[in-house]
């Protein structure tokens, strides 16, 4: 793996609030001190890079061939990288950038177009469809899905919504930071991550339905009806689930 | 984050349904100034489908943070990572120095 170092590596790091730390020192700084200097502060991120690039290409070989892409990138541009500002976020856009300038290539699956073409007003729609079941009823109905649903609805979503939902929910960035990681306007970074919770939650409510959790599509009392609702799928339920559990193995 | 205030006319009609949802994110990823979560906070309490809206975009968000907030990397990623690093230094120095 002999690739030309660096082109994915930010010119500058995102601001962070305590930026006054350290600065100064940087011309001091031996080689072999850089070196110990990375070692100790950016493999501190390899467990959350890993996550992260785990939930990019959706398979455990990629992303540690990802992971281990983009801290041999970072490694040979850290001298760009500005002592006490934000290393994780760095990183992160490192982990973004070479992610969709090699991987996502060769992807199998095309993901690109499968959410962009729907219209906003459509899955509010649908999304309100579900939620006149109850609400109550669609929140156990969510609330009993196992990690492997939620994990394989994420997967499906195009790249750049999943990126978006996964900086914000699991990492808890802000909208400004996911905008520097990614190289986008922060409205851009809103509109993804409302597209994407949008289909996640239509996705889910799917899921819920076919486990025989008890989200009617089409409303009716929920509560009222969960009852004869769990009695007919009953018999569904274990095929379903079974189907369920085949493809996400698949 | 949000320019307009709250009214809790028509909030939720198809149109501004967006826009309420967008709130919602907002104050769930901790987007909103102080003032801003008082006047939603007031909104939730007097509004019941976005009140729902929001108690459901919470379970999403919790939902998600929870299924993948246990994944590892795989024993020994970081010694392999300290490896690579090395012979990228080594070749380095090759191509400075001669």
């Amino acid at each position: 793996m002999t690739k030309p170092l660096a082109p994915d590596a930010p010119e500058s790091s995102p601001p962070d609030e305590n930026l006054d730390a350290a600065h100064g020192s940087e011309n001091t700084e031996t080689p072999e001190e850089q070196h110990a200097r990375f070692e100790r502060d950016a493999l501190e991120y390899v467990n959350q890079l890993y996550a992260a690039a785990l939930r990019m290409t959706r398979n455990p070989a990629d992303a540690e061939d990802l992971v281990q892409e983009t801290y041999v990138k970072a490694y040979a541009a850290f001298h760009q990288y500005k002592k006490g500002t934000n290393l994780k976020a760095w990183l992160y856009r490192i982990l973004t950038n070479t992610f969709i300038n090699s991987y996502r290539k060769k992807q199998r699956q095309p993901q690109e177009s499968s959410g962009e073409g729907i219209e906003d007003w459509q899955i509010a729609r649908a999304a309100s469809h579900t939620s006149s079941g109850g609400r109550s009823a669609e929140l156990e109905a969510l609330d009993h899905l196992p990690d492997s649903d939620i994990k394989e609805a994420l997967s499906q979503l195009p790249d750049d919504f999943r990126m978006v939902v996964y900086y914000a929910d699991v990492e808890g960035l802000p909208y400004k930071e996911i905008a520097e990681i990614m190289d986008t306007p922060i409205g851009t970074v809103m509109s993804r991550l409302h597209r994407g919770r949008r289909q996640l939650r239509e996705m889910l409510s799917d899921y819920a339905r076919e486990r025989g959790f008890g989200v009617e599509k089409n409303g009716g009392t929920a509560a009222a009806d969960k009852k004869a609702a769990k009695q007919a799928t009953t018999a569904q339920q274990a095929t379903t689930a079974k189907k369920t559990t085949e493809e996400v193995s698949s | 984050m949000s320019e307009e205030p709250l009214s809790h006319i028509g909030c939720c009609d198809e149109q501004n349904r967006q826009k309420s949802l967008m709130r919602i994110y907002n104050y769930l990823d901790g987007e909103l100034t102080r003032e801003e979560i008082g006047v939603i906070k007031d909104h939730l309490a007097n509004c019941s489908q976005c009140q729902d809206d929001y108690t459901v975009e919470a379970l999403l968000k919790e939902l998600v943070r929870r299924s993948c907030c246990q994944d590892q990397a795989p024993a020994g990623l970081a010694e392999r990572i300290r490896a690579r690093i090395v012979v990228e230094r080594r070749a380095y120095v090759r191509r400075t120095f001669g």
